[in-house]
């Protein structure tokens, strides 16, 4: 179990890359603090299986090589990585992001409502304004402050949007954050901060969309604050191409009686890690699900960490995956109740099921807490579909492959069926639906 | 182990401390010298007039040892061991070889007396009718006397201590050890492969169910030493054998290493249960002191339909870092394991079971209960493991953890990994305190604030309990109301 490891380590093939591009790019890029950043991630490189949050998810040796970081794409070029939008029926105001370059041209950002606003990170340093809060979340004694994937993204970031929502205002319509590719294997790396004001509501859509056959290796690093007595809502659903990286990092704080309803949907990528990092005041409400479908020979990663600082605080984690052919996932969800989160109540469930014979799954649902006077609980299961269940829908003349449609169906609609707005739901459910009439051809 | 005498009640009237096996032993003892190094592990070996293979095997494992790291994943804090301040080898001076009780230093006898364990023969344990358990005493390193061991040889059993073994059975203890737990397995593991002292040895002949329940009760005394002990089980096919552990410490302000490694292997239909008490000194109230229970413990299902039992009530240690786990290789086999983990003061737990499924229909059952009192820090970490060509395995896992009071912790950390569609993980654990209404009635109903948490406690540890042999469980349910004395109020 033990092995002695020389003391300068050898970099790996992506680790002297990385290092070489921040050397070229890192003092060219907006904003401070870059260099500590990669400091940060240099001292433990590319995270492996010997550190704890990676265990699972082994990302030095999953990641062969590190491309270049993008360029500002031309704007033929953005306009011809606009595909159909699946969440066009929900009528949401948009930004559109390039291989990690914001495109204003590609963007609607009307009808968000009074006290709304939308800019470009990168415009705003640039003119002379202040990113105020950012980096705030990922600071010092934050869980996400010593993890090496926020590090990088804060050191390779290029460009992304601040929102903000004045305190009770409430948004119009949703703002979708799309997150699209040129086509061109780059490492594309973004970085969001959004403030929603005490009182205030708003609903965000993101989707992260590349085409098959693109090696495009895509980070994005999320600050998202909601503020005390405020509402936000964000669905998140990743369908990167097959050959792409997808490593995703949400830091995100509610203030006292803050809600926040959350909802991760994985449906592609080669390697996607999703990490949630969140922190609860007093008697604020998180929800959260995610659903990961996993085929060929990919690996997905959902790793949760829910801080309940504040008293009476409530959190609900709901993750399922359907895993087939050779792929891999992963789950990790900590709930950490604090000495003076007392009233937590804190419930977790991780579920996979197993489509074929070299499908894996692993959970690691962990509690940590500090506080006597709480109820948290977790439960996770990893199997087949029920033979039972199948026999049943079989007696009643359903065929066979008809049955394990239906039950992957119904197993992912626990998860998809809590999902707060319609015309998104649908959408996540009618891809879900095409994945599983995809199985196998 | 017998039950103690002393009631739980005068117990509390030794107030906070109640730690009632505190007491030294003043007897003369022979050591290595202190520290570790090559001459200390010859020391050892010619001590125990090994054969060569075996002073070989242990200045292997001592080299290995020179290049490992100590493990820092559990959640467990303490300052850096000096691992050359600690005597490797004590022992009292007249045990060159007892042949009978009487030639056993009275003092001896005394401490085991104070403990409350029957060397005689005849004794009865207390309220348990006509049940006999056969003891081997280890104190400090090394066996002291096995009790019973005539009417076990009737039996084709052996049960004698692992240096004997060594002397008079060597081809079984070649053919056995380090083959669950090898000589590189872990840190403490590879520490305890070259330093290990003594420990129990039973084999369990083909068709023999082991006539009575087997026992070892283990004792630090001498300051300054380590505890090494190496306990190797063997139940050959389909044979039976319960076998029960104990363990107390002398109350000191040092911390005091124990680091033993137990090796189980079951045949074709074999059964082997193991259960232990452990109640090391956990240090005084304000965390100083206590023992550092480093343990490895490991069972091996090696033949089809073997079935493996752990079961553990740990109220012991200032910290305790033990994971006894089952490999199930053989189809059809069983892993069990029942823990109870109860944590007050400044004590810190680490525990929990690893299974590892790699035959095809084998099954695991975990249920864990932690309890933290005080400011302790109580962990449950557990892995289960299904293996590709493990098709149609089943676990499940059911880890409830209990908080009493404001300053402790309790953490539940489960890894579940499965690699083979055919097979069913399951996990589900809870975290709560003592709910306010349970206490309010039974307040209602005459108890005192004390004797109602140690009557919810013992309701919440109850599917443990249960699994114990019954002179342990008596015994466990009253230790489990002293360790959380001064937890309420």
């Amino acid at each position: 179990m033990n092995v002695i490891l020389p003391k300068e380590r050898r970099r790996t093939r992506a680790e002297t890359e990385l290092e070489a591009a921040f050397a070229r790019v890192g003092a060219g890029l907006p904003g401070a603090g870059r260099e500590a950043a990669f400091a940060r991630f240099a001292g433990t490189g590319l995270p492996h299986r010997r550190i704890e949050a990676y265990h699972y998810t082994d990302l030095r040796a999953l990641i062969a090589s590190a491309p270049e970081p993008a360029g500002r794409p031309s704007l033929s070029a953005a306009t011809a990585a606009v595909g159909a939008d699946v969440f066009a029926a929900v009528g949401a105001a948009r930004v559109v992001l390039v291989d990690g370059w914001f495109s204003p041209k590609l963007s609607d950002l009307s009808g968000l409502g009074d006290g709304v606003t939308v800019a470009s990170i990168c415009d705003t340093l640039s003119s002379g304004g202040s990113a105020d809060g950012l980096g705030r979340l990922i600071g010092p004694g934050s869980a996400a402050e010593s993890d090496p994937l926020v590090a990088l993204a804060s050191a390779f970031w290029t460009d992304g949007i601040v929102v903000r929502v004045a305190p009770g205002a409430t948004m119009e319509r949703p703002l979708e954050i799309r997150h699209l590719a040129s086509g061109a294997s780059v490492t594309a790396c973004v970085r969001h901060l959004i403030e929603v004001g005490a009182g205030a509501k708003a609903e965000f859509l993101e989707s992260h969309e590349s085409p098959d056959g693109v090696a495009i290796h895509a980070h994005t690093l999320t600050e998202l604050v909601v503020g005390d007595g405020a509402e936000a809502t964000l669905i998140d659903r990743q369908r990167e191409g097959d050959q792409a990286v997808r490593l995703s990092s949400l830091a995100v704080s509610l203030g006292d009686g803050a809600k926040f309803d959350h909802t991760l949907a994985t449906l592609g990528a080669k390697l996607a890690r999703t990490q949630i990092f969140a922190t609860l005041g007093a008697k604020a409400d998180l929800q959260t699900r995610g659903v990961t479908l996993a085929k060929g020979g990919t690996h997905a990663d959902a790793t949760l960490v829910v801080e309940h600082v504040g008293p009476g605080g409530t959190s609900r984690e709901l993750y399922k995956s359907a895993v087939d052919d050779e792929a891999t996932s992963v789950f990790q969800g900590r709930i950490t109740v604090a000495k003076t989160a007392q009233k937590t109540d804190g419930r977790m469930g991780a579920h996979a099921v197993l489509l074929s014979d070299r499908a894996e799954a692993q959970a690691k649902p962990e509690l940590e807490i500090f506080a006597d006077d709480v109820a948290c609980a977790h439960g996770a299961t990893v199997a087949e579909i029920d033979d039972t269940l199948k026999f049943y829908l079989m007696s009643r003349g359903i065929p066979a492959d008809e049955t394990e449609r239906l039950l992957i169906h119904a197993f992912l609609g626990e998860v998809t069926d809590a999902v707060p707005h319609e015309a998104v739901r649908e959408a996540i459910a009618a891809e879900i639906d095409g994945w599983i009439d995809g199985r196998g051809k | 182990m017998a039950a103690v005498k002393e009631t739980v009640d005068q117990v509390r009237a030794i107030d906070v401390d109640q730690y009632k096996y505190g007491f030294e032993s003043d007897i003369e003892s022979e050591r290595a010298r202190k520290g570790l190094g090559e001459d200390v592990v010859r020391f050892i070996s010619a001590k125990k007039n090994e054969p060569e293979w075996m002073l070989e095997w242990r200045l292997d494992a001592y080299k290995r040892w020179l290049t490992m790291e100590e493990p820092t994943w559990a959640r467990v804090s303490h300052p850096k061991i000096d691992f050359q301040d600690i005597y490797y080898y004590s022992a009292p001076k007249s045990t060159s070889g007892p042949k009978s009780l009487d030639e056993v230093d009275p003092e001896l006898l005394k401490v085991y007396e104070k403990l409350g364990i029957p060397l005689k023969e005849q004794a009865v344990l207390a309220g348990v009718e006509g049940a006999r358990v056969a003891v081997d005493a280890v104190f400090d390193s090394v066996s002291v006397v096995t009790t019973f061991r005539e009417e076990l040889s009737k039996h084709g059993v052996i049960f004698c201590s692992i240096s004997e073994a060594m002397r008079e059975h060597p081809e079984l203890v070649r053919r056995y050890l380090g083959t669950v737990v090898p000589v590189t397995d872990n840190y403490y593991a590879t520490l305890n492969s070259a330093v290990f002292s003594d420990g129990s040895f039973v084999w369990i002949p083909e068709g023999v169910r082991c006539p009575m329940e087997l026992s070892t009760y283990f004792r630090i005394n001498e300051k300054k030493s380590g505890q090494f002990e190496r306990t190797l089980i063997i139940a050959e096919k389909g044979s039976y054998v319960s076998y029960l552990e104990g363990c107390t410490a002398p109350q000191r302000d040092e911390n005091q290493l124990h680091a033993a490694v137990v090796e189980l292997i079951a045949m074709e239909d074999a059964e082997i249960k193991y259960s232990t008490v452990q109640n090391w000194y956990p240090g005084d109230k304000d965390g100083k002191g206590g023992i550092y229970n480093f343990v490895t413990k490991r069972g091996d299902c090696r033949g089809d339909r073997s079935k493996i039992s752990w079961t553990q009530v740990e109220t012991g240690s200032a910290i305790t870092w033990k994971y006894p786990s089952c490999i199930l290789r053989g189809d059809d086999s069983k892993g069990e394991f029942y823990s109870i983990a109860v944590s007050n003061g400044h004590q810190q737990v680490d525990s929990g079971t690893k299974m590892i499924h790699l035959g095809k229909n084998t099954s695991s059952r975990i249920i864990s209960k932690g309890i933290s009192a005080g400011k302790s820090q109580n962990t449950y970490r557990g892995q289960v493991s299904v293996k590709s060509k493990a098709s149609g395995a089943r676990s499940f896992t059911n880890c409830d953890s209990l908080l009493i009071g404001h300053d402790c912790g309790a953490h539940t950390v489960p890894y579940l990994e499965s690699r083979n569609p055919k097979a069913k993980v399951e996990h589900e654990a809870t975290t709560s305190k003592i709910s306010d209404d349970q206490l309010f009635y039974c307040i209602s109903r005459g108890l005192s604030a004390e004797e109602a948490v140690a009557l919810i406690v013992n309701g919440f540890v109850r599917d443990v309990l249960q699994q114990l042999p019954m002179e342990f469980a008596v015994e466990a349910q009253k230790l489990i109301g002293v360790s959380l004395e001064g937890s309420v109020g």
